[in-house]
């Protein structure tokens, strides 16, 4: 109902947007008629650069388009104007039929695709191109000499890992697809592109591992790239939400890494990926609370540590969900419930503080969340001053004054560690979320509502779903097999098969063959 | 407006309408740690009060223990000779009115959530125990698992005791009867447990606690008959009822004497097994206790080495002995002196002789509990003697 309130709030009936750009014609033969078309199609883009020249000096006509600052100027001098004007002088005859192959022959760029409609001519030069239109020939030329200036491969820096590869996505699309193509070296990795965005036209490179990936999810994943139908795709956040299964759920169906052997991972298991260009955070898909608790680092290091941090991230998390709201059930509603020590500590502690614990701890957590946010705005070295001088000036002030407890700082601030402890951006940020609406539940309810409320989330999650799979597989439909790679991780030799709620046609990643034993040598 | 839209309104009226009516910070609580409650003095009795009786009543005096948070707060402990809690006592004529009575004392709504140990006056459980364990029971904060005991003299005197070692009164004697370990010579039995008791036979076995300078002791036990205290058991006695209910967890047995061949052994029991089986003859219910005890020797005094498996037999046997003189003594007096059983003998009874039980439990308390008889065997084993030899 609150849906369809939603909906029918912010939406309106809108005629499909015809695609303004389409010009729809061929490519004339009249080089000047091609050149009228560009400049008419260009006016006032002052970056477009035409430069006519006869090739081979004095023959036929010929013009190269292209956008400055989107070109390697060194290519488009040496390769293709040096040759056409200076190697074509032993072109005899210019009405022969093949003259479009002969100037093929010469350019020695690899990148060389013949054109025939006047859009794609449009759209290669706008993806940094250069065409080369000819006189006299129906077709033209796009020459692939992109060589704009771009952000290399560096460290990740929001799933950054001790024990693992360094590198990270950036925001070149076939820099991206190259690091997954380093990492596996089969053919059966399936690389689809798609041009998604009215105006933006940005690639989108659709991943997957032919043979392991369930058909139905791929058919899945195609059709709602299909419906795709937006101006700009900026970034691949965009994507996401466009293609999530439910856009009102707190949680995200999708998973968004920069780690590009996160990336081979999932593919592995049977997931697909989606490489948008100019975002270096690449979509993985389907997704569960379970892959989403999971970082790349589990399975490099031995499965005991591995299982043991698990541990720890899943209660983490837990307490980074439920700490302050169950705080405030506790303290306010149901003090029987804390041991009388502990209790009476607490009571001391919050003897003579102004406010009630539900305003404490909302203001307490506001004053966080300002911290947090003012931390990612301010410049590297700044921020670190403000996170002590807010963190512990402030959080020791008000403790001093006697505007807030010494506990509840307590609690905040493990809550605000423990919330650190989920490896994936999207579902800290849910949890943080749901933390408000616990804290709500609890201010109203006591311990009761923090139980239903842990129920509302519960159900929620057992509805949702990500691609067909369950966002609670494998606890949920119950898969045993699977929780070898769950809270705890079983050693590789024990991990033999994928997960099979993700119904791969491959379904064992390890041989039969006895590798457990290589110690036995003399 | 559609169904689902009403049904949906409703709960959120539910929810928005009803919600936060028992909010309450905590420290905006009077946290009630230890209650006493005695008779009132006569004196007491005002005239105001008295006009609103209906005839002769019976006045309450309730002793409560709070703690004063700013004082527990503080580092150091707050300093000051005047202690970490407030003791205040106030009468009426029931125990629920003197209790919201306190209301204009303490400007905070007590809480009996954190009650640890409630102490009934000797005057009163003389009297009869009833009306205070419904008031008790009834109250929705009390939790099940405080303890109830009995104060040789008024509760009031305990309440004023200041511990030396622990700032909280109720949380003493709620650690000490929960963690007795060495010595076995309390009846660990939380409330719930006594309530339960009492419900079923009327009878029970409190602990018995007395004040002194810097400590309240708790030692002994008070036996209840028909829900009134009829009289005590010693430390030593009451060690023996609690190896019987097969509840002990500890205690020490010195046998012997430093002349004999075995010195003067101090053996330390650490686990015990009782099993009771009855059964009847001549219209007389008979009892086995079982005892199968496990312990160590902890001291010796005097005597031979006690590497010698002749020397430990003898030494089991004394234990033996000593055990069940014990049990048997306790058990003669509760059985002539008392005459009320108190230690689930006819719990036992109407398990295993279902038929019998019906035909004698009317009376079994006056006539057939002590007419019954007991046998007791002790098998007491020795599993470690040290390393000194």
């Amino acid at each position: 109902m609150i849906k369809r309130l939603i909906l029918r709030l912010f939406s309106r009936k809108c005629e499909p947007i015809v695609r303004n750009s389409r010009i729809g014609v061929r490519i004339s033969p009249v080089l000047a008629k091609n050149l009228h078309t560009i400049k008419t199609l260009f006016e006032d883009a002052d970056d477009v650069t035409v430069r006519e020249f006869k090739v081979g000096g004095k023959g036929t006509s010929a013009a190269v388009v292209y956008i400055s600052g989107m070109l390697d100027n060194e290519v488009i001098n040496a390769q293709l104007l040096k040759t056409l004007m200076l190697d074509a002088r032993q072109i005899k005859q210019w009405d022969e039929p093949d003259l479009l192959d002969r100037i093929k022959g010469m350019i020695t760029i690899g990148d060389l695709k013949e054109i025939e409609s006047f859009d794609d001519a449009v759209y290669y030069l706008l993806a940094g191109k250069a065409v080369l239109f000819v006189d006299t020939v129906f077709k033209a030329l796009a020459i692939g000499a992109q060589g704009w200036e771009q952000r290399g491969v560096e460290q990740p820096v929001a799933e950054a890992v001790i024990r693992g590869p360094r590198d990270s996505f950036c925001e070149c699309v076939t820099t991206n697809i190259t690091l997954v193509r380093q990492r596996l070296k089969d053919p059966s990795l399936k690389i689809k592109m798609y041009l998604l965005g009215r105006r933006s036209r940005t690639a989108v490179a659709l991943v997957y591992i032919a043979d392991i990936i369930d058909p139905g999810i791929l058919e899945e994943a195609q059709n709602r790239l299909d419906k795709v139908d937006i101006d700009s795709l900026t970034d691949s956040g965009y994507l996401e939400q466009l293609i999530s299964d439910s856009w009102w759920s707190p949680f995200d169906t999708v998973q968004a890494t920069e780690r590009p052997d996160e990336v081979v991972g999932g593919l592995l298991e049977g997931r697909f990926a989606l490489i948008c260009d100019n975002s270096p955070f690449v979509i993985l898909a389907p997704t569960t609370i379970n892959t989403l608790m999971h970082s790349p680092e589990d399975y490099y290091i031995s499965w005991s540590a591995s299982t043991i941090i698990r541990m720890v991230r899943f209660v983490g998390s837990f307490l980074a969900l439920t700490l302050p709201a169950v705080y405030i059930a506790l303290v306010s509603y149901n003090p029987e419930m804390i041991p009388t020590t502990l209790a009476l500590t607490i009571a001391a502690a919050r003897d003579g503080i102004p406010f009630p614990a539900v305003t404490e701890a909302f203001v307490m957590e506001l004053m966080l969340e300002l911290l947090r946010e003012a931390g990612i705005r301010l410049p590297g070295p700044i921020g670190q001053t403000i996170g002590i001088v807010g963190g512990i000036i402030i959080g020791d002030a008000a403790v001093r004054a006697g505007l807030v407890s010494p506990v509840m700082v307590i609690i905040v601030a493990s809550t605000a560690i423990a919330s650190f402890l989920i490896p994936t951006y999207s579902l800290t940020i849910t949890v943080r979320n749901l933390r408000f609406f616990l804290m709500t539940m609890a201010a109203v309810l006591g311990l009761f509502g923090v139980s239903m409320g842990m129920l509302v989330i519960l159900v929620h999650l057992a509805t949702l779903k990500s691609f067909g799979v369950s966002m609670l597989s494998p606890w949920s439909p119950l898969r045993i097999r699977a929780f070898q790679d769950t809270v705890i991780r079983f050693p590789w030799l024990a991990m033999k098969a994928r997960p099979r709620y993700l119904h791969p046609q491959d379904p064992d990643r390890l041989s039969d063959r006895r590798t457990d034993q290589f110690g036995d040598h003399p | 407006m559609s169904n689902l839209r009403l049904h949906l309104l409703f709960l959120f009226c539910a929810v928005l309408l009803c919600g936060c009516w028992d909010m309450r910070d905590i420290e905006k609580r009077a946290n009630i740690i230890a209650i006493g409650i005695d008779f009132a003095e006569p004196e007491a009795m005002e005239s105001e009060t008295e006009k609103l009786l209906q005839g002769p009543a019976i006045m309450y005096r309730m002793t409560l223990e709070i703690p004063k948070l700013r004082k527990l707060g503080k580092e150091g402990g707050g300093g000051g000779d005047d202690g970490f809690t407030w003791v205040l006592s106030s009468t009426g004529t029931s125990l629920g009115q003197i209790s919201s009575l306190l209301d204009h004392r303490i400007w905070r709504s007590p809480f009996y959530g954190h009650t640890k140990a409630v102490i009934i006056g000797e005057e009163l459980a003389r009297e009869g125990i009833k009306d205070v364990i419904d008031y008790l029971h009834r109250h929705r904060d009390i939790s099940r698992r405080m303890k109830l005991l009995i104060s040789n003299g008024k509760a009031k005197d305990v309440l004023e005791v200041k511990p030396a070692i622990e700032p909280l009164l109720g949380v003493y004697l709620d650690n000490l009867i929960e963690f007795v370990t060495l010595s076995g010579r309390v009846q660990t039995k939380s409330f719930g447990e006594v309530v339960q008791e009492l419900v079923e036979t009327g009878n029970a076995l409190l602990p018995r606690v007395r004040p002194a300078e810097d400590e309240a002791v708790v030692g002994g036990s008070a036996v209840i008959k028909n829900w009134q205290l009829v009289g005590w058991l010693g430390e030593v006695e009451t060690a023996a009822t609690v190896l019987v209910q097969n509840r002990i967890k500890g205690g020490t047995v010195i046998v012997g004497n430093r002349a004999e061949a075995t010195g003067e052994v101090s053996y330390f029991l650490r686990t015990a097994k009782t099993s009771i089986k009855a059964s009847q003859g001549n219209g007389q219910a008979i009892f086995r206790l079982d005892i199968q005890v496990e312990g160590d020797i902890i001291e010796q005094i005097g005597g031979g080495s006690l590497m010698d498996q002749q020397l430990l037999s003898s030494i089991e046997k004394m234990v033996n002995e000593r055990l069940r003189g014990l049990v048997l003594d306790v058990i003669r007096k509760l059985q002539s002196e008392f005459r009320v059983d108190v230690l689930g003998f006819g719990r036992a009874l109407s398990k295993q002789l279902p038929e019998f039980y019906l035909q004698v439990k009317d009376q079994w308390d006056d006539v057939y509990f002590p007419e019954a008889s007991f046998q007791v065997t002790v098998e007491a084993k020795i599993r470690r003697i040290g390393v000194v030899d």
